[in-house]
């Protein structure tokens, strides 16, 4: 990092948050800070939906598991232009026309207050805990390129994002999302064009497609039926479904964006805007992180990106071992290179299972050596290659980028754990009939509040593998039991409120047995597991009551 | 805030709410073409 990639990392930085703190005009009321007054434009809150699941995360997580793995990620996103049309069909008009401030406040009309309370925690638990691996990924960049410690990275970028999103509100949230989602996609782009040009010094385009492929990491869709498989078309189409209707349709972060939209209409444009443009952005990350791959064949690559116990082994026992690994890898790393550019495919493939092995065992070096069993790399990758390959400028414009997302991203999900906090437990329970002064400072303290947990549990999150998956992970174990339980209030008639409630406690307990005791069956499956025990549980217990009308048990 | 208003109550445009099948037709379509297209050149380039 250069003066002037400092300056552009400042600058923007120090531009989102004075515009987010300008943003805290016409905050005084509860309807202005918690929903815009319902006066976004759909392409605000479009762009804005997008940002709030496109962090931070997505940039250094994605990038990096795409350089491990290649596009297979990609199939995740599969189940989201349907999700979206459901959703615009269904949840869309029938959240705006209900006039709620929260989509858990519809579950007391349909069924009672402790079903609504139980959503609200649900959702409050599951979208903390990643709200802090949003938070942790900016840090991870932060302290590779500065030395920094975690926690002292995770309060440089938690007190400016806090400070506007406490202060402005909603409004600030989305208008900094706009600003984050124009910087991303220009900074991705740039970092293309820049791999692209390295890539082609040594071999053409089509080469460099069949080197890719030849790892596999060009196979984008699988369509194997298997569980223990994190990835394939199926676990997408069947679990990713029912993780994307949970997530757009049932989580206050994502319900709260195209609650701010002026109408029915423009809400559904908003969703309609991920639809078309989700999968083409998800691609162009993932086409990023398997071009740096691409590009590290002819450049010769870290041994490990993740460079923060390099003082600690070389100075340890096991000292000599990794010298000579390095040596070794290096060697190898050459010979990949000529194999790559001579188009010599098996011997390409020989060497980079070698490599491979290689790098495996210095990872179980350092592991053994620095005591850190967590310890891995992948999120490192494309940090790495941004500030040793980039040219000066981009850089700072490719750090802001990161530092934006995560601010913006993570704005909006403490936006929306405030408002639940505020409308499902503290008005709904302590405070009736106070003033709209009152449960505006009362929603700032408890983003305040949400913020600093945030930072906490973003100390903790950072060396849990990849993070995208690990934020999905987290989400999974609470999503299917809040999508299950929607689907029991808008789409029948013969639930009860009892049946409700003990089914979604029973789709919590089924999901929470098989992510602990089934570890084999791949997190997206935790989705539809719990959407189904809680229905069909829900349904069981309903059956045994007389039916009530609707609204009224 | 008075707790017998609802957020948005006065807003007559609110609940514009125009059918819009041909936009989720064209969605669905190109969603179905972008995952054909990448099994294609998965397969290609394997």
């Amino acid at each position: 990092m250069r003066p002037l990639d400092w300056l552009v990392v400042v600058a923007y930085v120090g531009w989102i948050i004075i515009d987010g703190l300008r943003r805290s005009k016409g905050t005084d009321k509860v309807d202005g800070y918690l929903l815009a007054n319902r006066s976004l434009p759909w392409w605000a809150v479009g762009l804005s939906v997008m940002a709030t699941q496109m962090s931070a995360v997505t940039i250094v997580g994605t990038t990096g598991l795409a350089y491990s793995t290649g596009l297979r990620f990609i199939q995740n996103y599969f189940p989201l232009p349907l999700a979206m049309v459901i959703l615009s069909l269904t949840v869309v008009p029938f959240f705006t026309r209900a006039r709620v401030y929260t989509a858990y406040e519809y579950l007391e009309r349909r069924f009672d207050v402790r079903v609504r309370s139980l959503a609200s925690f649900l959702f409050l638990i599951g979208r903390a805990a990643s709200l802090g691996v949003t938070l942790a990924a900016p840090s991870v960049v932060m302290s590779v390129i500065l030395g920094w410690s975690l926690p002292v990275t995770v309060l440089v970028i938690c007190i400016p994002m806090i400070a506007y999103t406490t202060i402005g509100g909603v409004q600030a949230v989305a208008w900094t999302d706009v600003k984050q989602m124009f910087i991303v996609v220009f900074g991705m782009s740039a970092a293309v064009v820049i791999l692209l040009y390295g890539i082609l010094q040594h071999v053409g385009f089509g080469q460099a497609l069949n080197l890719a492929g030849a790892t596999g990491r060009l196979k984008a869709v699988d369509f194997s039926f298997n569980l223990s498989e994190t990835y394939t078309f199926w676990s997408a189409m069947l679990g990713g479904t029912f993780l994307m209707l949970s997530y757009f349709g049932c989580d206050q972060s994502q319900v709260q964006r195209y609650l701010t939209a002026k109408s029915i209409d423009e809400a559904r444009q908003s969703l309609m805007m991920s639809a078309w443009v989700k999968i083409p952005l998800q691609l162009l990350i993932l086409t990023t992180g398997v071009l740096v791959f691409v590009f590290y064949l002819f450049n010769t690559p870290p041994m490990l990106f993740n460079r923060v116990y390099d003082a600690q082994v070389a100075a340890g026992p096991r000292a000599a071992e990794y010298a000579g690994l390095q040596q070794e890898f290096d060697a190898e790393a050459a010979a990949r290179g000529r194999a790559a550019t001579s188009v010599d495919r098996t011997a390409f493939l020989a060497s980079d299972t070698r490599l491979k092995a290689i790098r495996a065992k210095a990872l179980a070096v350092v592991k053994q050596a620095s005591g850190d069993d967590s310890y891995n790399d992948v999120n490192y990758v494309f940090p790495t290659f941004i500030t040793t390959v980039m040219p000066i400028g981009l850089v700072g414009l490719m750090i802001a980028a990161i530092f934006a997302a995560a601010m913006s991203a993570s704005g909006g999900e403490l936006n929306a754990l405030a408002t639940a906090t505020v409308i499902d437990f503290y008005k709904r329970h302590f405070r009736k009939d106070a003033t709209d002064g009152h449960y505006v400072f009362v929603s700032r303290l408890a983003t305040f509040g949400w913020g600093l947990f945030a930072c906490l549990v973003a100390m903790r999150a950072a060396n849990q593998g990849s993070l995208i998956e690990v934020v999905n992970r987290y989400g999974s174990v609470v999503y299917g039991s809040l999508l299950g339980v929607f689907i029991l209030a808008i789409l029948t008639k013969r639930a009860t409120a009892r049946g409700a409630f003990w089914g979604t406690i029973a789709g919590m307990a089924a999901v929470l047995y098989v992510y602990n005791w089934v570890p084999w069956i791949a997190f997206l499956w935790h989705n539809l597991i719990g959407a189904v025990v809680v229905v069909v549980v829900g349904m069981a217990i309903s059956y045994t009551q007389r039916p009530t009308s609707v609204g009224s048990n | 805030m008075n707790p017998n208003s609802e957020p948005g109550t006065l807003n007559p445009e609110l609940d514009h709410d125009t059918p819009m099948t041909s936009t989720y037709i064209q969605v669905l379509v190109l969603e179905a073409l972008i995952i054909a297209a990448l099994w294609v050149f998965g397969r290609a380039f394997a």
